[in-house]
């Protein structure tokens, strides 16, 4: 499905849609640009799903780096630090 | 110069991401640990001059020390592999030829991280590092741009690469899970 609003502009095609949303314009895109984006979004599913699946991957990777190392083992790299340095 | 007392309190309040940061890099333990101790040696001679905050400022020095360790430029390929599976996701109109699926409900944080970190692993160091301080640390772009020593443009394409290839390496996992 190409979400596309005739007549006044383009909201662009799902792969322009989809390229935009990977590389983070709804989070760092001028006002038209976002504009644009949550246009196309509020009209096609695919591109939701596509956003979905970004948001799951963020969350994973907070998930992912929180498990790299415990609560215990940054407090005791702390202590060494504080040692070492001052 | 930065005062004990104030190495004393970044130690406090950064070391925990910066030893993450190096863990997600892809190095042991005990390297992750050396390379944050040489961070925090270097915060010490080094000229602090609050154009950035100093965690951002701490993360560029770090990352300076894992590409040193690792002796990558770090340089960016100008046709990635990973370009042509995201495209052929879609028909030449722009229209989507195989439309993203799953995942049917949200994996509880243990069960995620662990779908994500292979697909971590592949990431060349400089996406993955992009990646990494704009959705685990949320840093903001500038800060980003600043600490890999790239462009707003460039960024961009970091981030769509990393975001694209992990999308598609967690769909994979998505639907046979």
């Amino acid at each position: 499905m190409e979400a596309r609003l005739t007549g006044l502009f383009s909201v662009g095609s799902c792969r322009e849609t989809a390229a935009r949303l990977a590389a983070g314009v709804l989070e760092t895109g001028g006002f038209l640009e976002r504009l644009l984006l949550r246009i196309h979004l509020a009209i096609c599913p695919p591109c939701r799903a596509f956003a979905r699946q970004l948001a799951a991957l963020s969350a994973a990777a907070r998930a992912w780096s929180a498990s790299l190392a415990s609560p215990a083992r940054l407090a005791a790299l702390e202590k060494k630090l504080l040692e070492r340095l001052t | 110069m930065l005062e004990p007392q104030a190495i004393a309190a970044a130690v406090r309040e950064h070391s925990g991401v910066l030893f993450r940061a190096a863990l997600g890099q892809g190095f042991s333990d005990a390297d992750a640990e050396e390379l944050v101790q040489e961070t925090f040696a270097t915060l010490l001679s080094a000229r602090f001059e609050g154009r950035s905050t100093l965690r951002t400022f701490l993360f560029g020095i770090l990352y300076r020390k894992c590409l040193e360790r690792r002796r990558e430029a770090g340089r960016e390929l100008a046709v990635d592999p990973g370009d042509e599976v995201f495209e052929s996701r879609f028909h030449t109109g722009g229209h989507w030829a195989k439309p993203p699926r799953g995942p049917e409900q949200d994996a509880d944080a243990a069960e995620a991280a662990a779908l994500i970190s292979d697909c971590l692993k592949a990431l060349p160091p400089q996406q993955k590092e992009a990646f990494r301080l704009r959705e685990v640390d949320q840093e903001e772009s500038a800060a980003v741009c600043n600490v890999l020593g790239v462009s707003d443009t460039h960024l961009r394409v970091l981030l769509f690469r990393a975001r694209a290839k992990l999308r598609e390496c967690l769909e994979g996992k998505w639907k046979r899970g």
